[in-house]
């Protein structure tokens, strides 16, 4: 069992390492406005042109594709990180920690990400805000329910981003593995738009995914009323992935101890 | 009582062959041809508590698979080991918290951060309490002189003061036994100097044991009392670093300042190594002539103003004993 202080200690280290790289955070963060921009005006002129005939009030839309741009630029690249310890061989040197290498990365890259969360929940929600020029309809409740589940959401992605990375000692590279579980996210996530607007056939494979309780899950609560999902079943979605994801990466790691006690990483 | 004990020590490693142009890809990918490469091939040694212990060799003599096993990272193909009482590769985590380690290339600080975060990091992570921690980084502090470093970024600092911070946080929680793989890699003449003096010192304070490998004989002459060396997986010296020099180099560097100009010393066993006006140097093979000898024929030539009689340099032995052993193989 890991010491939750030790991983507090790891986590808090890397929030104020990456609070010190100003200028890296401020380059990402002003990306990730563009992109929130360009899908906001994405919807609005779907809307304003009547493009599609969309189930919800556009602002709804435009604060949940803004929410999923969020969620991406929010969690560090982990898997690259990975994949570099896995080449430099630096990874079989962290075995020899008191501490079990991927909860140590993990652990980090929550730190970064809740430095990221820091900017982003308050810079980019500010900036969301001025650029729709309204709340969402369910108000400021829903906002803030769906940023509370945002961040779990985001610390299940870094864990299925580690799982990624980690695939680098059988692959050589984890770019691979990381493009594929990248496409499952986008896709089946509702990275572009909810999932309720998909063909039920795509929906229920969807569901079906850990990508559901990281991104549609949390953000659709900005859509009040025509959010699918109550707060019980996301809660409840999310302790049921959150368990099958740590199973599986306790499994992948054992895997990964051995192979590098063979072979030195 | 043994800090460190190896027993036929072994280990293979699994490679693959490649083979060269289109059908050797081709063939290669469907039919792989692995091969077995023997790293290690049964080496035994104990370490003494609080003793300094060199391990040297060439590259791909073992030294860094002995260290990865010694240290649990890696397991051994058969033999066993016991470190601390533990078995590195099977104990690793309780193994971890009665060694430090410093690998010379690769980094424990954060590099953006103060050093201070580093070590307040690791002490966490060793499970150092507040008190305990505080009262062993002032310690440190003080022996490795890095009082004025503790808030600087490591990215800021030189090389030497980097390895100086590396080997506090490998100390912090104590470790009855360091491992030190290159620990002066890329660094300059008197950081190296620095660095020897302070691993030697704090080790004979706190009778840590030190395995160090290194490429450089003066990290061994300067910090260890003990030197094995490796090579192709099997050891070929076990003896005191003292020894080492009167028991397998037969030489001695004679340099001699005369009142002529030239003298020429023609004897069986002295080769000139170096010569100018007033001074000559020669390389004495004791086994053929004495040094005696040579300083009474200078002085049938000529008066001397001074005379230095040395060992050749560690480098030259360590070159001398691995020839042997080739010659022996062959």
């Amino acid at each position: 069992m890991v010491n939750p202080r030790k991983l507090y200690v790891f986590a808090s280290t890397s929030f104020r390492d990456h609070m010190s790289h100003r200028l890296k955070l401020g380059v990402r963060f002003c990306m990730c406005v563009f992109f929130m921009f360009v899908f906001i005006e994405f919807w609005q002129l779907i809307a304003r042109e009547n493009l599609i005939d969309i189930p919800f009030p556009v602002a709804d839309i435009c604060w949940y594709t803004s929410l999923t741009q969020m969620m991406l630029f929010m969690s560090p690249r982990l898997f690259m990180t990975i994949e570099e310890d896995v080449r430099s061989g630096d990874i079989a040197y962290s075995l020899i920690r008191p501490m079990p290498y991927l909860w140590m990365r993990i652990s980090e890259g929550i730190g970064n990400m809740t430095a990221n969360t820091l900017v982003y929940y308050t810079l980019g929600i500010a900036c969301v805000y001025v650029y729709i020029g309204e709340l969402p309809s369910g108000g400021m409740s829903a906002l803030i329910t769906a940023l509370f589940f945002l961040y779990f959401g985001s610390v299940l992605h870094i864990l299925y981003q580690a799982m990624a990375g980690i695939t680098a000692l059988w692959l050589q590279d984890a770019e691979m593995a990381y493009r594929i579980y990248q496409k499952i996210l986008i896709v089946l996530g509702g990275l572009y738009m909810p999932l309720t607007l998909y063909p039920d056939w795509l929906q229920t494979w969807a569901f079906l995914t850990p990508v559901v309780a990281m991104m549609f899950g949390p953000v659709q609560f900005v859509l009040g009323e025509n959010s699918p999902l109550d707060i019980q079943t996301v809660v409840l979605l999310m302790i049921c992935w959150f368990g099958f994801s740590v199973l599986l990466m306790g499994v992948i790691y054992r895997s990964c101890v051995a192979r590098i006690e063979i072979n030195g990483g | 009582m043994h800090a460190l004990t190896v027993d036929n020590l072994k280990k293979s490693f699994k490679t693959k062959k490649s083979k060269s142009g289109f059908s050797g890809v081709v063939s290669t990918f469907f039919k792989p041809d692995w091969q077995l490469a023997e790293a290690l091939r049964g080496i035994s040694f104990d370490i003494e508590q609080g003793q300094r212990v060199a391990f040297i060799g060439p590259n791909g003599a073992g030294k860094s698979t002995t260290i990865k096993i010694l240290s649990g990272i890696l397991q051994p193909t058969s033999g066993d080991v016991s470190v601390a009482g533990f078995r590195p590769w099977a104990e690793r985590e309780k193994l971890a918290y009665k060694i430090g380690t410093v690998f010379g290339q690769r980094s424990q600080l954060w590099y953006h951060l103060p050093a201070q975060d580093s070590f307040h990091l690791l002490a966490s992570a060793y499970d150092v309490d507040r008190d305990t921690y505080k009262k062993r980084i002032k310690i440190l502090t003080e022996s490795f002189e890095i009082g004025d470093l503790l808030d600087k970024p490591v990215r800021s600092m030189s090389l030497g003061q980097r390895m100086r911070c590396e080997i506090v946080a490998s100390f912090i929680h104590k470790p009855s036994i360091l491992f030190l793989d290159e620990p002066t890699v890329g660094l300059d003449v008197s950081a190296k100097a620095v660095i020897r003096d302070l691993v030697y010192e704090s080790s004979r304070e706190d009778g840590t044991t030190v395995l160090l490998t290194s490429h450089d004989t003066g990290d061994m002459e300067r910090v260890c009392d003990r030197v094995i060396l490796i090579d192709e997986g099997e050891i070929i010296i076990d003896d005191k670093v003292s020894k080492l020099r009167s028991n397998y180099i037969r030489k001695k560097v004679v340099t001699l300042n005369t009142k002529e100009e030239n003298i020429i010393l023609k004897m069986a066993g002295v080769k000139n190594i170096d010569h100018s006006p007033h001074s000559l140097t020669v390389e004495v093979d004791t086994q053929k002539q004495s040094v005696e000898a040579v300083i009474q024929k200078a002085m049938t030539q000529s008066s001397l103003h001074d005379i230095s009689v040395e060992d050749p340099p560690m480098e030259d032995v360590i070159k001398a004993i691995y020839a042997k052993t080739k010659k022996k193989v062959a």
